[in-house]
């Protein structure tokens, strides 16, 4: 629903809404067994963003370069609850109530974890009570009971949605913890390759790729299946596809790791904690040779299309359909015609934009001009009588049909120039959109000159 | 925004694009196979191509193209059923209409036991240049191409003996009358820099269209040989 049309319960769904899926994709993904991700990445990836993430699928998973690495780990236990929890409870014995255990709550520290962090098994146990009926967990009893070397440091932790991720160098045993977390341990030769494996989890990178193919992340719950995380791209320093740069990107985020291992105070943990965060992104966007066009896609989803699912209020701001800024509006333009610009083979056309907006219709018109001088992006206000001709054709080019309304704009060519009609929603004006609209008018043109 | 649903025209002396970016495609796939690891000289096609693919795809000139990638691409039927596997297809981004496609082979080829084989018969043959002759492969698409990996960094020989082999079966490949394999007027803009790399191509007459098929001839080299 957009905006205007939420209290009146009509579900709006515009032209980029209707993913074609051909019945060849579909076989061909199932032959190549990648057939869940076919409709994951339909939701929200725009064509560019599918493009990216098959880029991605070049790389070795997560879980074939665990098996090179001949690394462990796996979820967390799970508490018995007497007389509920299902089959035969497994002692806890030898495991000690006084062992380090890792709560998996709002405190949970990111990046990097340390000893400070950690509380008893005992305690950890206690806190663990059934949500429904309100029976605590046993303290002699558990319900699964994973192998030690899920527990055993070096490794790294992290939540089902990536939305929690640390490293631990650790020295004193095992560390547990729920099954809401997860573990991937390693000899202490990689514990630079951990702390890099950690800083990538944590980053805006992996969020981008799990929201997009995940099954649950996009469209319901906020987590991936394990299958899903293990699926995600990691190639080790090695391999052909990495960086040229990796041994080095590797070691330089290990050590901006290392500093937040050191004993930083209470107070400043959170900042430091934040910084190291910031300065991590880049290496590792390097790492998987992240390219300028797709940190675009990157920061789209996570500051447009990830905060827009699963609002609770429907009066709620939701940053896709928000009404684009004068600076977002530049953006777009600018970056269309950025793009289109750079693929001219005949360099004294020019691609320039100008844009018409109308508030009270909900509508931007712009207009990119070929022209053998390139302008500045300007704004300009668009007469009455065109606005009215505009919202005519708007309403005619749209389709209502009960409680659905399909929106459909329009994009038309005159000799010189191309029109492009579309609701003022920032899905449609944002850079993805800028980046997408080049490559269909790119297409369009070609083909018309073949 | 779907390319389908723009409508209207520019006017050509308007319209900043050209006819075609194969130019761009073939360039980028030569300089994939410069930059990949060499193959291993028991190292299987498929596995080869996967790979070429994979630095295609993360090469960054290319990822600027608006054409996507896709190895081992099924062709199937009305039904599903599988009538064949292209080696390289690639699509259009927006529209994911297909654009290009290639079929790969191994030439000057050693086998495990000692035993050399030339593979022309192969690559001229109807796994090769015959699937797309036969149409199936070139199905709505006015340019295809061949690859050809030289196993043993003879490029030159492998132009010669397969130059021999298309003349022999000219008929059988329909070739246009006059057209034989010969340097591609590509040729100077995707080798430039790229030493051994041949890029040649033939023009084929199908009936329903007139097929362009160029063919890459990329030899492996020794990586001590490549960074000499």
């Amino acid at each position: 629903m957009n905006r205007f049309e939420s209290r009146i319960g009509i579900f709006v769904v515009e032209p980029d809404d209707l993913k074609l899926i051909s019945q060849h994709d579909v076989l061909q993904a199932a032959l190549t067994d990648r057939l869940q991700a076919i409709w994951s990445r339909k939701f929200w990836g725009t064509p560019r963003d599918e493009t990216f993430l098959r880029r991605l699928d070049f790389f070795p998973s997560l879980s074939e370069s665990i098996a090179v690495k001949k690394w462990s780990g796996g979820v967390g236990l799970q508490p018995y609850y007497p007389g509920i929890s299902p089959g035969k409870p497994k002692p806890l014995e030898p495991w000690s109530l006084s062992d380090r255990f890792l709560s998996n709550d709002d405190d949970f520290p990111q990046l990097v974890l340390q000893d400070r962090d950690l509380t008893t098994l005992e305690k950890g146990l206690e806190n663990s009570v059934h949500q429904r009926l309100q029976i605590r967990a046993s303290l002699t009893d558990l319900r699964r009971k994973p192998p030690d070397t899920v527990f055993k440091p070096p490794m790294v932790v992290f939540s089902k949605g990536f939305t929690k991720c640390a490293f631990y160098k650790g020295s004193n045993g095992e560390v547990r913890f729920l099954d809401g977390l997860r573990s991937i341990t390693g000899e202490k030769r990689d514990v630079d390759l951990l702390r890099f494996l950690s800083a990538a989890i944590s980053s805006r990178l992996f969020k981008y790729i799990s929201f997009h193919s995940g099954s649950n992340l996009g469209v319901g719950r906020d987590q991936i299946h394990l299958y899903e995380s293990l699926a995600l791209p990691f190639p080790l320093p090695d391999d052909e596809l990495a960086s040229r740069h990796a041994l080095e990107l590797v070691r330089e985020t290990a050590n901006i790791l290392e500093g937040l291992e050191r004993n930083i105070p209470d107070r400043k943990r959170l900042e430091s904690t934040i910084e190291a965060m910031k300065r991590c992104q880049p290496l590792v966007e390097q790492y998987f040779s992240v390219t300028d066009a797709e940190k675009i896609l990157i920061e789209d989803t996570i500051t447009l299309f990830q905060p827009s699912v699963h609002k609770r209020d429907i009066n709620a701001d939701i940053p896709s359909l928000a009404f684009p800024t004068r600076v977002a509006r530049q953006a777009y333009a600018d970056k269309l015609c950025d793009v289109l610009n750079q693929r001219a083979r005949k360099q004294k056309i020019k691609v320039s934009a100008e844009a018409r907006v109308s508030e009270n219709l909900n509508l931007v018109l712009l207009t990119a001009m070929f022209t053998e001088k390139q302008e500045a992006y300007t704004e300009v206000r668009g007469e009455d009588a065109l606005w009215v001709a505009l919202n005519r054709i708007s309403k005619a080019a749209r389709k209502d049909d009960s409680m659905f309304s399909y929106l459909r704009g329009f994009k038309y060519f005159e000799p010189d120039r191309l029109h492009i009609l579309k609701p003022a929603t920032m899905r449609n004006w944002c850079r993805t959109a800028a980046l997408n609209d080049a490559d269909a008018i790119f297409e369009h043109l070609v083909t018309e000159n073949a | 925004m779907n390319s389908k649903t723009l409508i209207g025209s520019l006017e050509p002396k308007f319209n900043p694009f050209g006819e075609d970016y194969l130019v761009e495609i073939l360039a980028a796939m030569a300089l994939a196979w410069a930059r990949m690891k060499p193959p291993s000289p028991n190292e299987i096609e498929d596995r080869i191509t996967e790979r070429l693919a994979g630095r295609l795809a993360n090469d960054a000139q290319f990822a600027d193209l608006p054409y996507d990638i896709v190895p081992q691409y099924w062709l199937l039927g009305l039904n599903g059923e599988r009538l064949g596997r292209l080696d390289l297809r690639f699509k259009h981004r927006n529209s994911r209409r297909d654009y290009f496609a290639f079929e790969a082979k191994r030439l000057h080829v050693t086998y495990p036991g000692g035993r050399f084989s030339t593979e022309y018969p192969t690559y001229a043959g109807a796994n090769g240049m015959m699937a797309f002759i036969g149409g199936y492969y070139s199905k709505q698409l006015p340019a295809c191409g061949m690859l050809g990996y030289v196993m043993d960094n003879k490029p030159g020989r492998a132009w010669t003996g397969l130059e021999k082999r298309i003349e022999a079966r000219r008929i059988q490949l329909r070739l246009i009358t006059g057209s034989q394999l010969a340097r591609s007027t590509l040729s100077t803009t995707t080798s430039s820099g790229l030493r051994g790399t041949y890029l040649g191509e033939t023009q084929h007459d199908l009936g329903s269209h007139k097929l362009r098929l160029f063919h890459l001839l990329l030899p492996v080299m020794t990586s001590s040989r490549r960074h000499k």
